[in-house]
């Protein structure tokens, strides 16, 4: 009886909540949650995305942020593979959010671009992690139609991201756009990549823009981690990239990393790291803040992969505020 | 395969139900088959079952080829019994179905009247047993078993059996046999399934100048509406849902439901409901040669209580994919079948040799989300590229005779050196397909995943072999994909 | 080039990895050979019986070849290549496979890496691990082989062309790098041919059963899996020459061939004798006594000396004493048996008692069937009552033991039809369009395998599927499918037999095979002995046990009088319904004009309608000759010592063959691979050759080219039903103890043969109606008569005596016939009694039942059974009816049977008698409409496949009468040329495979039988009632020849509604005949077709017949008045 009438005064709060949120526009988050809602709704949002790779990582602050827009470039068209290929990485890493790896993923093409780069591969991504069945993919006819599946697909929780390939530099896509998606991204807590080959910079909203480059592939070796290891000669092993970060609100600027792709383990790593044993930042305490979804281990490292080390922070960290406002920086 | 039912032509060859395909084949080649679809006769025969709605709501299936009509207090309607039978024969007529119908007291005898008697016969109260008496024991729906078993004792005919003691005969052949021929006679009752729930309220207008235009259809709904409002308040209710079902004169029949959040009692809110609705049918609602029977049924009552506030404004964020996939359906879709044709693919492995083949895309609305626990998919041995390009594109290569992995290769005007090759790996083509050659050796694709200096990594194909196994085609290169 | 590579492939699997190979063990031989490869192991998927046929082919190409397997396990071992290093490697590796067939389920080994660990001795062994399991595992199952075998073990290495190859090779160096073992190359083959691969892919979508659209990833991602030659293998393996190098290494250490396993006779008890020859001595002497009395004639001791000598000199002693024994314990037993084949008609077999046939009276040579420089092994059948062989095999297996003895196998292999409906089936094709292109395949050549079946099947030749499904299908012809046990083929050795080939267990349990056929055996000269099943013989035998206990005539089949003229007068008149082989319609047209007078007239009347005589166009010139229309003459001098005994005319296989080798210069060998090539078909497809020598031979030898080709189609028609005089001659043996018991006592015969069925041509409808028509009477089952078998009564003192009864028909037999008893139908006629439940009632009868309920009560019987005896009408001598006893068993209350103590059997216990009527006393009397005779007729026929009471037809006579139709009787009156109209039960329908397309029917009225032949053309027009009726009217012209009687139809009527008006539900198939083609199939044993429609079988049968029904189909296809599908929407 008791428990009944709780849940009754429950629900009514919640729906109380929901209007206000909507009055007030920011999001409501599921109801029925058993811990607090808004702290719950906070951390999501405040999540960060560890790739493993020690220095990137702590470069972007910690990871890359999941509620809000992250523009990824590939200088040429000849690149797409590998700029579609990172993404599916950081749609793949181990200890991300559960919703992470699991959820689908719609990827709009805006016109022309499937055509030009070939469209995501299922099978490809496969390759790097990527559960394929998780694909979606539309590719509208006119781009103001792109855009608006964008959006669209940008407020949607039941998404782990929406990725909107485009190419080139295109008028009709510019801050405004980008502002409108970031807010969206902001909104549902739910990774937004923009992903342009061949394109300038341009004034974005996005508060990270990644360049992916090539770099060659790690050695391919067989009988790995036995003591009957050896290489193939001419066999390409785990994906090299050379990842500059050239637009960063929560950091450092302009340097280019030189990370692999380790597919079985699902992350990435630095060869250094990986020679060195050096374990990539995996406690709360090496992150300036936020909520860290770490990546626990690196090379050879034993935790069970797909665990979710969701380490929190001893609280709440405020220092990267902006992040929930209505961010509205001039693009570098 | 069996044969389960013939047309005239077939059954004055000799054809009978049941005979094997395969020998009936052998008698006569020039048959023409058609696939039993008893689904589809059984939406035939439902049909027919809803246009009889028009004389009772009480109509019951009697698969796979029969209809009960309960149309106690009905008849009057149509000029007594007689005059249903004739209308209800005469429409079906009209409409192409051969049918037969018999009017009686209790189901058993209409069956046997319909099935054995010769015309169309209207049998009174008590008077069945002369008429069922010639009939054979088929008549009364009894089971193979019982009927032969009967048959070898030299009952054959209702009458025999009618004139038989009853003791012996139903220790012998079980109550069965004798609970039949009571129902026939009226002797048990027995009553009917009707298929559809008898409504809580119905309302209905028989015209004599069928309607077709929409307001005409509307109006008579406020009619109908207004008829109901009576009922409604003498129960102190409301409908929760209601349907209106639209009688064509040539048998179509249109059923129309609406459901209602609240109970609703005013005609204006139930027609403001079905105008929606009408509207949304638009074309899919042909009036043809009008509208001759009109009916609305409410289908659920609740109480009428006070008003209910309503949260209906929808939040900033969903979390529903479905609603986001009808959506983008709704404004980049043609409308017309958003299932099979929506923009929106999901990637879906197949399990193909082919690159092109080995993953299409199956419209988004058909995945259910979330999604269903991981399938075990195959994998290639060989890993495929993150990008796959639609139209493999010629490249020029240089490649060691007769296997070597490109060297160098130009494509897209760029020219690039090869630092790593893997391959090749050799896909023979599906020889079965149209496509494949009459000798069913598709020319093979040899592919090699190579990465350039700078790090890029590339499939690229060459087609044909070189050397006799290459069968005199001329080995060509083509880019397919881009690695991450 | 200084030094040309070499390579032997080790890992080929051959169409016996079944439904996974898809190239002939010989194809690969001969591929190989051209390739010029060093050499060819054999290795199928756990089993080594593919391997004998590429011995052999390998032994003709010239090709070094050594047999082995490809171990699969079922523990996750990786596949290991297995080759016998010796004769003891070969004995473990046959005890391996022994081990993992027995293990699992017919047809699935299950081999566990412990298997190998036990019998890897004296192998070389090669791990072939995928190559995404090259893991630790995989170096641990390398570590402990190498631990256990050393230096025999190698990693076997393969270019699987998945993109991968530089990684597996480079992962195989650290495995084998780490392990200390060698890598091996080898191609992993699967077909000799890069053009198989389509047909690989449609095994492995018949072999998994789905459609090759989805068969996805079970298919081959390219066509590599060929045999390739030492060069492209040293190319493909450049970075490591070693691997190449390493196979001849690894075939050089194999010292076995399949030649070493020299066959040994079992040992057999000699007695008193000192070796297997003087047991046997002994034996045929003391024989020789009991046959011919002390004084041996002078020439029949000459020959036994001299069969004894070769037997000596071939030391074939043992064999004999095998089969003598088996023969002697079947005695031992009272169980009849006859042995047949090409040792079995000498005269010491005829003195040890394996066979009956006196070799005086067919005058065989012995030489004939022994040939000392062929030096193969004898060859005798040995044919027991089919009821008890059983018994016989069960002996074997126990003398022996289950190591020494098994059956052959036979290895069933796709054909024409089989091969089409599967193909189909994997082409994704609906059943009726797959059944379609089955029907339309014909014959085993390519070339009949096109577009004229096709079109008449109605498929549209144009279209890609159809023409992909046609050839695939004849590729997939005489691929072998599974191993199937030989009908009776036994292999005994001395030592374990499971060291000379695997066993492996057959779909019956309680026996186990070989994995060889019988061919393989052959080739091997590994001795086996055929124990078959013979149902004329339990005929016989129930017959001589009838005539000793009725008659005390106590005969054998070596005591029967020989050589009576009345029996052959008998004979001459084909009066031989139901008697061995010379039953069927076209033997009886047969008889008055061959006119048999002796027993050598029986051989040849046996061996004459047969597909070799028929296809050879022989069989008209022997007629003519023996009816003295044209002059004996011989094809040349030294061909009238072959042909001398058959009027110059080749009819025996043994004569086609000496054709061969005297006029066409064929070699013996040659001779003998020319009847395996015919007898196992096409399977390499060398038989042009062999014809093309075979007429281009006998041509330049001066015999006319007309002769030559009839000769090798003689062959030809040889190759399905082989049919050599030796066999002839034990059957006519065996037909000429049937004409005898049939002609002297009809009664003993006919409960004999009842009591025999199912077997021979005719229905017990047919045998009944023949027994009364020679004098016998007959009774009806009955609850208070009958036992379970058909059984001689007394008869009855005021009834007519046999001659008395005998039909005017048959009156030439009054003198001869010599019965004096009844007989009583029993049980077994009835159709669905149980014969354990029938034992009860017997047992209980005592006194006799006096009632139903008695009889429920005493027997035990269920309810079920009592219906069917009243239902069989066999309540007559309670004076209740049929309909009467149906009723009384409708009141036994089965429910309450359990309580049931007569002590407390209840009285009426009158209750709401609508409730449950349970009163027994005092129920109310039911006056059931009496059944009319034509009913109870038809319920005769249903229930017991014949009646005593009459004739279906007789009902009918009055309306036939107005119809002018003739009773069959009268047909005797009407002159040849005349027309004729006759009507009948429709007996039997059968289209001889020789005779065109040319429909035999018999119909039966209430008078006799009338033959009627259909012309394809008259039966286009008439097939559905040919082919649906029960009861037809015949119009047409009749021909009488010699006293054969035909109806050449011209017109047919159903007439089957008829029936109906006797009884609504008609006869069904009661009454027809065994014989019948199209309801009763008589169904290969090597191709075990559903028995789905024996009427769609006989059309796909007769293509010949859908080409002209679709000419005709097409001019009606105008006037077609069926609508196109259904009428509503």
């Amino acid at each position: 009886m008791a428990s009944a009438a709780r849940a009754t005064a429950r629900a009514t709060l919640l729906s109380l909540r929901r209007q206000i949120a909507s009055i007030e526009q920011t999001p409501p988050a599921l109801a029925g949650e058993e811990r607090g809602w808004a702290d719950a709704q906070d951390a999501e949002r405040a999540a960060l995305l560890a790739t493993g790779a020690v220095d990137f990582d702590r470069e972007l602050g910690g990871g890359i942020a999941l509620a809000s827009l992250t523009e990824i470039h590939a200088r040429t068209a000849r690149d797409a593979g590998l700029a579609t290929g990172f993404v599916a990485a950081l749609l793949s890493l181990t200890g991300a959010p559960a919703f992470l790896a699991r959820d689908p993923v719609l990827w709009i093409g805006a016109p022309g671009v499937f055509a030009e780069a070939g469209a995501p591969h299922g099978r490809g991504l496969a390759a790097l992690g990527f559960a394929p069945e998780r694909l979606l993919t539309v590719e509208p006819k006119r781009l103001v139609d792109a855009l608006w599946v964008a959006e669209e697909a940008a407020r949607t929780r039941g998404l782990a991201a929406t990725i909107l390939d485009m190419r080139g530099n295109i008028g009709g896509f510019g801050l405004r756009e980008t502002q409108r998606l970031n807010r969206r991204a902001q909104a549902s807590g739910r990774l937004v990549l923009l992903l342009r080959q061949s394109a300038e910079a341009e004034a974005s909203a996005a508060p990270l823009r990644l360049v992916v480059a090539p770099s060659p592939s790690a050695p391919l070796t067989v009988l790995a981690g036995t003591a009957h290891a050896r290489a193939v000669p001419g066999g390409i092993g785990p994906p090299g990239f050379a990842v500059t970060i050239e637009k960063n609100k929560a950091g450092p600027a302009g340097r280019t990393h030189f990370i692999h792709w380790n597919s079985h383990e699902r992350h990435f790593y630095t060869e250094q790291a990986r020679r060195g044993g050096t374990r990539p930042a995996g406690t709360a305490a090496d992150g300036p803040g936020g909520t860290l979804v770490a990546f626990p281990r690196a090379g050879s490292g034993s935790a069970h992969p797909g665990a979710e080390l969701s380490v929190s922070g001893d609280r709440p960290h405020r220092a990267r505020a902006p992040r929930q406002g209505l961010a509205a920086e001039e693009a570098s | 395969m069996r044969i389960a039912s013939l047309d005239e032509a077939a059954e004055t060859r000799g054809l009978r139900r049941g005979q094997g395909l395969a020998d009936a084949r052998a008698a006569h080649p020039d048959l023409d088959i058609v696939p039993a679809d008893a689904q589809a006769d059984r939406r035939l025969l439902t049909a027919i079952a809803d246009w009889c709605d028009r004389y009772t709501p009480l109509v019951a299936l009697d698969a796979p080829d029969g209809l009960f009509l309960d149309i106690s207090g009905c008849a009057h309607l149509f000029g007594g019994e007689h005059g249903l039978v004739a209308d209800l024969l005469a429409r079906l007529f009209e409409q192409g179905f051969a049918v037969r119908a018999a009017v009686a007291a209790t189901p058993g005898a209409a069956w046997a009247t319909t099935r054995f008697a010769s015309g169309t016969l209207c049998i009174d109260r008590g008077a069945e047993a002369p008429v069922l008496a010639p009939f054979p024991l088929a008549a009364l729906r009894l089971d193979a078993e019982t009927l032969a078993g009967l048959a070898k004792v030299g009952l054959k005919t209702v009458g025999q059996l009618i004139d038989a003691p009853r003791a012996p005969l139903a220790r012998r052949f079980g109550r069965q046999c004798l609970l039949r021929l009571d129902q026939a006679l009226g002797a048990v009752d027995e009553a009917i399934s009707p298929r559809l729930p008898v409504p809580a309220l119905s309302v209905e207008r028989r015209l004599a100048e069928p309607v077709g235009r929409t307001e005409d259809v509307e109006h008579l709904l406020m009619a109908l509406a207004t008829g109901l409002k009576t009922g409604l308040e003498r129960s102190g209710a409301g409908a929760r849902a209601l349907e209106y079902t639209l009688f064509r004169v040539d048998g179509a029949v249109y059923r129309l439901c609406v459901g209602a959040s609240r109970p609703v009692r005013d005609p204006e809110t139930i027609v403001k409901l079905f105008r929606e609705r009408l509207a949304a049918m638009g074309d899919e609602i042909d009036a043809g040669y009008g509208f001759d029977v009109v009916r609305l049924n409410v289908l659920a009552r609740g109480e009428l209580a006070g008003e209910q506030s309503d949260f209906a404004r929808a939040g900033e964020d969903d979390p529903d994919v479905a609603l986001l996939l009808d959506r983008i359906a709704a404004r980049l879709g043609d409308g017309a079948f958003p299932d099979t044709r929506h923009p929106v693919g999901q990637a879906v492995a197949v399990e193909s040799h082919e690159p092109e083949r080995a993953e299409t895309r199956r419209p988004a609305s058909a995945a259910r989300f979330p999604l269903p626990a991981k399938q075990n998919v195959l994998q290639p041995a060989s890993p495929r590229p993150a990008r796959l390009l639609t139209v493999p594109e010629p490249v020029e290569v240089v490649a060691g005779v007769p296997e070597g992995p490109p060297l160098r290769f130009r494509w897209r005007r760029a020219l690039y050196q090869v630092a790593k090759a893997e391959g090749p790996e050799r896909i023979g083509g599906e020889w079965w397909g149209d496509e494949a050659p009459a000798d069913l050796c598709p020319v093979p694709r040899d592919y090699y995943r190579v990465e350039d200096e700078a790090g890029r990594r590339y499939w690229l194909f060459r087609r044909g072999l070189y050397g006799p196994a290459g069968r005199g085609v001329q080995p060509q290169w083509f880019m397919h994909g881009m690695f991450a | 080039m200084a030094s040309e590579p070499g390579y032997a492939e080790l890992a080929a699997a051959s169409n016996f990895s079944f439904l996974r190979g898809a190239s002939h063990p010989e194809e690969l031989v001969v591929t190989a050979r051209r390739l010029g490869l060093a050499g060819l192991g054999l290795a199928d998927r756990n089993t080594v019986s593919g391997t004998v046929r590429a011995h052999m082919a390998a032994k003709e190409a010239g090709l070094e070849y050594r047999p082995g397997a490809r171990l699969v396990f079922s523990d996750g071992t990786p596949d290991v290549l297995a080759y016998p290093r010796d004769r003891r490697g070969w004995g473990r590796l046959c005890r391996l496979l022994t081990a993992g067939n027995l293990r699992g389920e017919k047809g699935a080994p299950v081999l566990l890496r412990a298997d190998l660990s036990e019998w890897g001795e004296g192998l070389s062994l090669a791990v072939l691990p995928k190559p995404d399991r090259l893991d630790e595992t995989c170096l641990s199952v390398l570590q402990d082989l190498k631990g256990a075998f050393g230096r025999s073990v190698r990693l076997a290495l393969t270019p699987a062309y998945d993109g991968r190859d530089r990684m597996t090779l480079e992962a195989s160096r650290a495995l084998a790098q780490a392990s200390g073992v060698k890598l091996m190359a080898v191609g992993d083959v699967t077909c000799h041919d890069a053009a198989r691969r389509s047909l690989g892919d449609v095994l492995a979508a018949i072999r998994e059963h789905v459609p090759l659209t989805e068969a996805g990833y079970l298919l081959s991602a390219n066509g590599e899996r060929h045999l390739k030659p030492a060069t492209e293998m040293a190319r493909l393996f450049r970075a490591e020459p070693a691997a190449v190098a390493e196979s001849l290494a690894f075939f050089g250490e194999l010292g076995f061939s399949l030649d070493a396993l020299r066959y040994q006779y079992p040992d057999e008890p000699c007695g008193d004798s000192a070796s297997p020859q003087e047991a046997l001595e002994r034996l045929a002497w003391e024989g020789a006594r009991t046959r011919y009395g002390e004084n041996i004639p002078d020439r029949i001791a000459g020959q036994i000396r001299h069969e004894l000598a070769l037997i000596a000199e071939l030391d074939y002693a043992p064999y004999f004493l095998t089969v003598h024994d088996i023969v002697r314990f079947a005695r031992s037993q009272n169980i009849l048996c006859q042995g047949r084949g090409s040792a079995a008609n000498s005269t010491v077999c005829f003195c040890i008692g394996i066979t009956e046939v006196d070799p005086v009276l067919t005058d065989l040579l012995f030489e004939r069937f022994i040939s000392p420089e062929r030096r193969e092994p004898p060859d005798i059948d040995v044919d027991f009552e089919h009821e008890k062989r059983e018994i016989v095999i069960q002996y074997i297996y126990e003398k022996y033991g289950r190591d020494r003895a098994g059956l052959a196998a036979t290895v069933i292999t796709y054909r024409a039809r089989s091969a089409a409906r599967e193909v189909a089936k994997a082409f994704g094709l609906s059943e009726d369009v797959s059944a379609a292109i089955s029907g339309s395949v014909w014959g085993w050549s390519n070339v009949d395998l096109g577009e004229r079946e096709a079109k008449a099947a109605g498929l549209d030749m144009s279209d890609r599927t159809t023409q992909n499904v046609l050839k695939l299908s004849s590729e997939i012809m005489g691929f072998p499918r599974h191993l199937s046990q030989h009908v009776g083929g036994f292999v005994i050795t001395r030592d374990r037999l499971d060291e000379v080939v695997p066993i492996t267990k057959s779909a019956m349990d309680g026996r186990t095979m070989v994995e060889w056929d019988k061919d393989d055996l052959d080739s091997l000269g590994i001795l086996k002995i055929d124990i078959l099943a013979l149902g004329m013989l339990t005929c016989i035998r129930r017959a001589f046990d009838l005539l000793e206990d009725h008659y005390d005539r106590p005969l054998t089949l070596a005591s029967i009088p020989k050589e009576e003229a009345e029996v052959y007068d008998m004979v001459c008149r084909a009066d031989t319904l139901g008697v061995f082989q010379i039953e069927s319609r076209a033997q009886m047209t047969m008889l008055p004009r061959l006119r048999p007078r002796n027993f050598y007239d029986l051989v040849i009347e046996v061996a004459i309608v047969r597909p070799g005589p028929i296809q050879g166009d022989m069989v008209h010139p022997y007629l003519r000759r023996r009816q003295g229309k044209e002059p004996v003459s011989y094809p040349s001098r030294e061909l009238e010592a072959v042909l001398g005994k058959t009027l110059g005319v080749p009819l025996f296989q043994e004569q086609a063959m000496k054709i061969a080798i005297v006029a066409a210069g064929f070699t013996p060998g040659e001779a003998d691979r020319l009847r395996r090539a015919m007898a196992t078909f096409r399977r390499v497809g060398t038989i042009h050759t062999f014809q093309t020598k075979m007429i281009e031979g006998m041509v330049a030898n001066g015999y006319e080219a007309d002769f030559a080709e009839r000769c090798f189609r003689q062959i030809e028609g040889f190759g399905e039903y082989g049919f050599p005089e030796s066999h002839a001659a034990s059957f006519a043996l065996l037909v000429y103890a049937s004409c005898w018991l049939k002609a002297h006592y009809p009664d003993v015969f006919c409960a004999a043969i009842l009591n025999a069925q199912p077997m021979g041509f005719y229905a017990p409808a047919q045998l009944v109606r023949d027994a009364r028509e020679h004098g016998v009477e007959m009774r009806p089952v009955d609850i208070n008569a009958s036992g379970w078998d058909n059984a001689l009564e007394d008869r009855d003192a005021d009834e007519p005596d046999a001659p008395a009864r005998i039909s005017p028909r048959h009156r030439e037999m009054r003198d001869v016939i010599q019965t004096q008893k009844a007989v009583r139908l029993g049980f077994r006629q009835v159709k669905g009694l149980r014969e354990d439940e029938i034992a009860h009632l017997i047992d209980r009868r005592g006194g006799g039942y006096d009632s139903v309920r008695d009889l429920w009560l005493r027997s035990g019987l269920a309810r079920a059974q009592i219906e069917r005896l009243a239902d069989a009408d066999a309540f007559r001598s309670i004076g209740l009816d049929r309909r009467g006893a149906l009723w009384a068993v409708r009141a036994l209350d089965e429910k309450s049977a359990e309580e049931h103590l007569p002590l407390f059997e209840r009285p009426a216990l009158v209750r709401d008698p609508d409730e449950a009527g349970i009163e027994i006393a005092g129920e109310a009397e039911v006056a059931l409409p009496p059944m009319p005779p034509g009913e109870q007729v038809v319920h005769d026929y249903r229930y017991l496949s014949l009646s005593l009471k009459a004739h279906p037809v007789s009902f009918l006579r009055r309306h036939l009468d107005a119809m002018g139709v003739l009773r069959h009787e009268k047909l005797d009156d009407i002159s040849t040329g005349r027309r004729a109209d006759v009507a009948g039960l429709v007996l039997v329908r059968q289209r001889p495979g020789s005779a065109k397309g040319v429909i035999f029917m018999t119909l039966e009225d209430e008078t006799g039988v009338a033959n009627v032949i259909v012309w394809p053309k008259v039966f286009e027009r008439y097939r559905a009632l040919v082919l649906g009726s029960r009861l037809v009217r015949v119009t047409g012209k009749l021909q009488n020849e010699m006293g054969v009687i035909h109806i050449v139809a011209d017109r047919v009527e159903d007439l089957t509604p008829l029936l109906a008006d006797i009884e609504t539900e008609g006869i069904g198939d009661g009454g027809l005949a065994n014989a019948d083609e199209v309801r009763r199939p008589v169904i290969e044993i090597r191709e075990k077709l559903k028995p789905r429609s024996r009427l769609a079988q006989l059309l796909k049968e007769a293509p010949q017949l859908r080409t002209d029904y679709e000419t005709l189909k097409r001019s009606e296809a105008s006037a077609r008045v069926l609508p196109k599908g259904r009428n509503f929407h």
